[in-house]
């Protein structure tokens, strides 16, 4: 991509992310609100996001491994998942999250085990994603010497 | 979108050349954003900020309910349902039980209408799915300047 700029190329991968359903409009949303005064909002909040997610994904592993599953203890953290995932545009591993409420809803743990494998690779997805994204926010940011778009 | 006591059931948008149009906030409404997840606080505030309101964020419903009972009175209250300490319907009761002036609207994760109904009736005005978005605050100012 000759003469492309890195915001160009950061526009078209969000633009691929977005054709795959990965990311949806939450995310251009939570993009509109980086400013001058907030340079760095959206790594900051991709970084927030990785938290949430790998501790509900870490309680939701502990709760589906146990012999008997505590599935309302286990619906909380899934709409926790479902929430910051949301929240920051991560369209597929939130629609996956609403799946696996529907599992627990059915107390079927088997289905469970199946939904949370989906949602634990389209965060994985969502992890490579966001990782691209805020690597490109920052040599943006360096380039621009602190002078934010 | 669940509608509570008295709410109208029309949303109603003021389209400009495709775009929404931002509701006029000179009166300079105050929200408290009540959520235990830094992430959501976050985005909360920054959106809210975006249409010039003035944000106060607190982790659970019990930091909500002495905030009013201390004196601090906001236009707007946003509520998680599931927070430490004290939940979204438990803080939601105490502040109406208090008298509380405000606009009090859940904002929760939970998508069954069961469980927004349940929330709804720890006597919120409204109740929205996360995320908060553009359409919904402006929705919640057209409220509140109808109201003031």
């Amino acid at each position: 991509m000759v003469g492309t700029t890195l915001s160009e190329q950061l526009n078209n991968h969000i633009q691929t992310m977005h054709d795959q359903g990965i990311l949806d409009h939450h995310f251009d949303h939570v993009k509109k609100l980086q400013n001058e005064g907030n340079p760095q909002f959206v790594v900051r909040v991709i970084s927030m996001f990785f938290n949430d997610a790998e501790t509900g994904i870490a309680q939701i592993t502990s709760f589906l491994n146990s012999d008997d599953v505590d599935f309302a203890k286990t619906i909380n953290y899934v709409h926790q998942l479902k929430g910051c995932s949301s929240s920051i545009g991560g369209q597929r591993m939130a629609l996956a999250c609403s799946e696996l409420r529907n599992a627990c809803d059915d107390r079927d743990k088997q289905r469970c085990l199946e939904i949370f494998e989906r949602v634990k690779q389209e965060y994985s997805t969502l992890q490579e994603c966001f990782n691209t994204i805020s690597q490109m926010e920052r040599t943006i940011a360096n380039e621009t010497g602190g002078r934010q778009p | 979108m669940v509608l509570g006591k008295g709410a109208s059931s029309s949303l109603s948008m003021n389209k400009v050349d495709g775009a929404e149009e931002m509701v006029d906030n000179s009166n300079n409404f105050t929200v408290l954003v009540a959520d235990d997840d830094p992430l959501i606080q976050k985005l909360h505030e920054m959106h809210l900020k975006k249409f010039g309101l003035k944000v106060q964020v607190v982790e659970n419903g019990k930091k909500a309910v002495d905030l009013c009972h201390f004196g601090a009175t906001f236009n707007l209250i946003l509520i998680d349902k599931e927070m430490p300490v004290m939940d979204g319907a438990e803080a939601t009761k105490e502040l109406q039980a208090m008298g509380v002036n405000s606009l009090i609207v859940g904002v929760t994760s939970r998508d069954s209408p069961y469980e927004k109904q349940a929330f709804m009736e720890a006597g919120l005005d409204y109740c929205f799915e996360k995320p908060l978005t553009a359409d919904k605050i402006n929705f919640l100012l057209q409220e509140l300047n109808k109201n003031n």
